[in-house]
């Protein structure tokens, strides 16, 4: 053993010095980029001063006199999966001389490797769809994009014409800077809600029309008793999303935080001006009693919570089921896959609960962009600069909006006298044309995630049906706006605290929901859930997301 | 073992070496892959006492000395990871060992020699299925409307979800693993027996032993080596859960009982970016390791005689 | 082997015994069979047993019609080629010295190797290297350079070249060969059975690789066939991804997943028997040395 250990510690001090000759080197091949980056910068520090080798501004196209190529992230969709040929990126490349070096990942291991490359240090320039950016600020990869905001013409003529200023407070870090471009719509969309058989709910004695904009949550289980009676079905809601959206939705009516939306469990107190950890308060037992009511009643299908969106779906086109969740979008296509033709499928507006009817979409930011630090090294300031001026057309434009959705006009679309966009009726997209041959998405690259997702009122209603439109309006007539939490603006070190926190207590809080719910755990231990959720630190989170608060509000306006 | 009258020892060796120069050259290569692939990594870990924060250094960027230990000890997740370790090892250990040295005594009593190949060729199967399809097929054979839960509801009893409750859990994890295991394991077994001198058994045959007692009084004897040694092994590999299955099998909803320490690790550093954090609960785990099999193998030493070094 | 005793009931039970044994080891795989046969409806009413029910090849037919399978499929044949042939390589050059006592120096080494086996760098250290520093991500080398010598292999070929006759080699010296000579000419060609037996580990250990690739691989067309196997077992991959028109899609969602078990595990099971004896000679190896 001793000869072992001395040959081990042989070995390692060998290794040692090779290692430390490599870092010093790597160090020095660090330092020369650096200086290389900052050397344009400080002798090209005059913006104007050179005409710059393209054009840009609003209502004028980015175009760069040479080629240039941009690193960024992919996000493959499978439902229309990454085609080299797509018209989406020559369209791109005719308009503005830019192609992507695109850096490919599916999008279920999307997540996964965009925090493997951020924190690698090796992410590519742009890093797009992304959802919480909090996470990566603490890297120090990730470039506080509100710094050059200024840079981008489009950007801040959308920020200012449709007052996006209070929106985006709520992307603010601790230094009072945001770390990533949003996506931004005029109007907040529809988003989740339920889809029902229009037809079998109104047979069981329910008026949906008439009812559905005072519906509250136990409004809605009354109601879905009746279907259960008069079908006599083993459950009338079998969901997808693993209960997903559902939990999401019903817990912005609860005022706690689920599903989706679950988050770090705080909801934000505006009367006190404070966090509260609400997955532990009252309003919470009492949503958890609401869907175990749904369960104990044969309402609720346990197995919405671990079977397969596709097993989901299926109950509900065969009819074994009568609700399900889903974005409007999911609407047409589920229409065609009705076994039972006189079917009639309708999305309801999100149903509201003990605080109050409130709008479940209120934001009007999309996931976004994040640039790279990588980008503003590699590139100089100018080229940085240059690099988020090709962004803030893609983007922020109105030109590249409408060709990141619709594509190019004449070979996918038509615009009619008024301004009206239609699309060419052998193409199907989001509902419209249904049965045409081709696909936006699919056989053209245009209307998807990685760019289409921002834009003017008009080009939001632009890609409605109108059934879709109808929805939209029943939601802003009949549900109130909230307000928006503040965010929590924690430094570096404080976020990574928050993260270590977080992680393992509401990995916690998510079990037990779905146990309570499901009646794997009877709420009678309602008191020993809490006391655990206290243990694991919820506590030591609200306090710390209140000093922090305590510290920001200012900046924020409160 | 060579010659005890060496002159000055770095003279000779070096001579040595310029000797056998061809014979060491062919270790360049494979050597310098060791450090590279296996040894670099190991100085990795230093980031569990530095902290992490992209960049080109891998090592780090500040010493922060134990304070994601600190961090992690305090952390209700990771003991939770750390007993789930223990108990699905313990569990498997001991549900796997008995089974496997009986089905090795049971094998050896085979008479039709086609027969025993075709048993031994069916049962190490399952050892070569990739651990996804392996989960993959857990996940059908629990399934609600799987096999298991078809035959309960034939008996009469309810169907139960049992891939999302972490009661079931470990009895999933145990059973897959005999299914994967219990064939494979038998080799070493086997071939033990085949050493055991045959004499011995027309001895003890003379005396009138039936095939209970010649197992129980010979057999089992003969490979009681055998048996200790790899019962020493898993002792010392006992917080080594099967990562890979884990990982396919596990849910939010079974991290009660399912999560464990590597699982952990990755959630908390592929998964959530905590590079420093997660090294450091790594390399705990990895020094835990390394102190259990070196006790594993001084106890195999002293008790067989035989060991890994 | 004792034989002349009659066939009595001990061996009757015995045989039962062996008998479930064989049922159950099998029992998985003639499920997913069956399942992968059978209707939507039978599958999801729970029917299916051990035989199709409502026979139907409808998965099997849109799966195979799709390149995508085959590309994935192409993906692992290469990177289990190319691994397995710098794998053996690699192993085979380190264990020669290795085996020769006369090394010295052999003394540092042994350990040297050994020890990795006990201890290593954690998953992100191995990342970072890998990924970042090496600058592998994305690239076949992540897939086959970093596991391609092992410390057991390593013994395993170690021992195995120590048991061959030192007589063969000298004489080879003594008819002129060098040590390059004698290791290409003489010592593998007689090492043989050991090259089948590291080849089989070292192939199965790449064929069933899904965890590297989905650390190291983004581009989905690069990914290896287990890699997008557990997407599909995820519920990663929608029916029409696979290739089906949406009135199949209640088909496919029912068994795509069986399905695509038994076309990935088909070559192992095809190829396993008549190569077992490998695998058993080589752990056999080992357990002298053990």
């Amino acid at each position: 053993m001793s000869k072992f250990r001395r040959t081990a510690g042989l070995v390692l001090t060998v290794f040692m010095i090779a290692f430390m000759a490599a870092c010093t080197s790597s160090g020095n091949g660090k330092n020369a980029s650096g200086s290389s980056a900052n050397a344009p910068s400080g002798g090209a520090g005059n913006e104007g001063g050179e005409a710059p080798d393209y054009t840009f501004g609003v209502d004028r196209t980015f175009h760069s006199n040479e080629p240039v190529t941009y690193s960024m992230m992919y996000s493959d969709h499978e439902n229309y999966p990454y085609r080299k040929d797509w018209r989406l990126w020559s369209a791109i490349r005719e308009k503005t001389n830019v192609t992507f070096d695109l850096s490919i990942t599916a999008r279920t291991e999307y997540e996964n490797q965009k925090s493997l490359l951020i924190n690698s240090g090796d992410a590519p320039y742009i890093i797009p769809k992304t959802y919480d950016e909090s996470a990566f600020v603490s890297s120090g990869q990730i470039v506080p994009v509100s710094d050059w905001v200024q840079y981008m013409p489009n950007y801040m003529k959308a920020v200012k014409d449709w007052g996006m200023e209070e929106d985006l407070k709520a992307k603010l870090q601790a230094d009072g800077k945001y770390y990533v471009l949003p996506g931004m719509w005029e109007i907040a969309g529809g988003g989740y809600s339920y889809i029902i058989r229009k037809d079998v709910f109104e047979k069981a004695g329910v008026d949906v029309k008439g009812q559905e904009a005072n519906w509250s949550y136990e409004n809605f289980y009354e109601a879905m008793k009746k279907v259960k009676a008069y079908t006599g079905a083993k459950y009338v809601l079998s969901d997808q999303f693993q209960g997903n959206s559902m939990l999401n939705i019903a817990a912005v009516q609860y005022g706690v935080t689920g599903g989706w939306g679950l988050s770090n469990g705080l909801v934000f107190d505006h009367g006190r001006q404070q966090f509260v950890f609400a997955d532990a308060s009252e309003d919470f037992k009492a949503y958890l009693e609401y869907f175990h009511k749904l369960i104990k009643d044969g309402i609720l299908d346990p197995e919405s919570f671990t079977q397969e969106d596709d097993a989901a779906q299926a109950k509900f086109f065969k009819g074994d089921t009568y609700v399900i969740s889903g974005i409007y979008q999911n609407l047409a296509d589920f229409k065609s896959k009705m076994q039972d033709p006189n079917s009639e499928l309708y999305m309801i507006v999100q149903p509201g609960g003990p605080k109050g009817m409130l709008r479940v979409e209120t934001s009007r930011l999309e996931n976004g962009i994040m640039i790279s630090q990588n980008a503003l090294d590699d590139l100089g300031k100018d080229g940085f600069i240059k690099m988020l001026r090709f962004i803030d057309w893609l983007w922020y434009s109105n030109e590249g909006q409408t060709l990141s959705l619709w594509g190019v006009e004449g070979e996918t679309y038509t615009v009619d006298a008024n301004g009206k966009i239609s699309l060419n009726p052998d193409i199907y997209y989001n509902g419209l044309n249904e049965g045409a041959p081709k696909q936006l998405n699919v056989d053209y690259g245009f209307g998807g995630g990685v760019f289409a997702y921002g834009g003017s009122k008009e080009l939001r209603m632009s890609k409605m049906t109108d059934g879709e439109k109808d929805y939209m309006d029943r939601i802003l007539n009949n549900r109130k706006p909230r307000k928006l939490a503040p965010p929590i603006m924690a430094t570096p070190e404080e976020s990574e605290q928050l993260n270590l926190i977080t992680t393992p207590l509401m990995d916690y809080v998510n079990t037990m929901t779905l146990k309570f719910i499901t009646g794997q755990e009877s709420l009678s231990n309602w008191d020993k859930y809490v006391a655990q959720v206290e243990a694991n630190g919820s506590q030591r989170l609200t306090e710390m997301a209140n000093s922090i608060f305590q510290k920001m509000k200012n900046l924020l306006g409160y | 073992m060579e010659a005890a009258d060496k002159p000055a020892p770095a003279d000779a060796l070096w001579k040595h070496v310029r000797k056998e120069w061809k014979l060491y050259s062919f270790l360049v290569v494979p050597v310098i892959y060791f450090l590279i692939f296996k040894y670099a990594p190991m100085l990795g870990n230093i980031i569990a006492f530095r902290k992490y924060r992209g960049g080109p250094n891998i090592f780090g960027t500040e010493w922060v000395g134990f304070a994601y230990f600190r961090m992690f000890l305090k952390d209700p997740s990771f003991w939770r990871a750390f007993f789930n370790d223990l108990t699905l090892n313990v569990s498997y250990l001991a549900v796997r060992f008995p089974l496997t040295l009986t089905f090795a005594l049971l094998l050896n009593e085979l008479r039709r020699v086609k027969w025993k190949k075709f048993v031994q060729t069916v049962s190490y199967l399952p050892h070569f299925i990739s651990m996804v399809i392996v989960a993959g097929m857990v996940k059908e054979m629990v399934s609600l409307t799987g096999p298991i839960n078809s035959f309960l509801a034939w008996m009469g009893f309810e169907r139960i979800p049992f891939i999302s409750l972490p009661e079931w859990f470990p009895a999933i994890y145990v059973a897959s693993g005999i299914w994967q295991s219990l064939g494979w394991g038998t080799i070493l077994y086997l071939a033990a027996m085949t050493a055991i001198n045959t004499e011995l058994y027309e001895v003890a045959k003379i005396d009138g032993a039936n095939r209970f007692r010649l197992a129980w009084h010979v057999t089992i004897p003969g490979i009681l080596p055998t048996i200790m040694v790899l019962l020493i092994l898993d002792i010392g590999g006992i917080l080594g859960s099967n990562f890979e299955k884990i990982l396919l099998l596990y849910n939010p909803l079974t991290y009660e009982t399912a999560d464990v320490i590597s699982t952990y690790v990755y959630r908390m550093g592929i998964t959530g970016g905590n590079f420093s954090y997660a090294t450091a609960v790594g390399l705990f785990e990895g020094v835990i390791g390394l102190i259990l099999v070196t006790a594993a193998n001084q106890l195999s030493k002293r008790t067989t005689k035989s060991g890994l070094w | 082997m004792r034989k002349s005793r009659s066939f009595g009931a001990f061996d009757w039970i015995n045989g039962l015994i062996m008998i479930l044994v064989v049922f159950f080891t099998l029992y998985p795989f003639l499920y997913l069979v069956a399942q992968s046969f059978s209707s939507e409806a039978a599958i999801y009413a729970g029917k299916v047993t051990i035989w199709p029910v409502e026979f139907t090849a409808k998965t099997y037919e849109v799966i195979l019609s799709k390149p995508d399978f085959f590309r994935y499929y192409w993906n692992t044949i290469v990177y289990s080629v190319v691994g397995t042939f710098i794998a053996v390589a690699a192993t085979a050059v380190m264990s020669y010295p290795l085996s020769k006592d006369k090394l010295r120096l052999n003394k540092f080494f042994i350990p040297f190797v050994l020890f990795t086996m006990y201890f290593g760098g954690g998953l992100i250290p191995n990342y970072l290297l890998i990924a970042k520093t090496l600058g592998m991500r994305d690239t076949i080398w992540a897939i086959v350079i970093p596991g391609a010598i092992s410390a057991f292999n390593v013994i395993l070929m170690k021992t195995f070249f120590a048991g061959l006759p030192s007589e063969v080699e000298e004489a080879a010296r003594v008819d002129g060969l060098d040590v390059f000579g004698i290791f290409a000419k003489i010592v593998l060609p007689l090492s043989k059975p050991i090259l089948a037996t590291i080849t089989l580990f070292v192939i199965v250990g790449l064929w069933n690789n899904w965890f590297g690739p989905s650390l190291y691989l983004q581009s989905k067309e690069k990914w290896p066939i287990a890699l997008y196997l557990r997407q599909i077992i995820d519920n990663a991959v929608s029916p029409t991804e696979v290739g089906a028109s949406s009135d199949q899609a209640a088909q496919i969602a029912a068994s795509v997943k069986s399905t695509a078990m038994v076309l990935t595990s088909l070559p192992i099971i095809c190829v396993y028997p008549f190569v077992q004896k490998y695998f058993v000679q080589g752990m056999m190896i080992g357990a002298v040395k053990g």
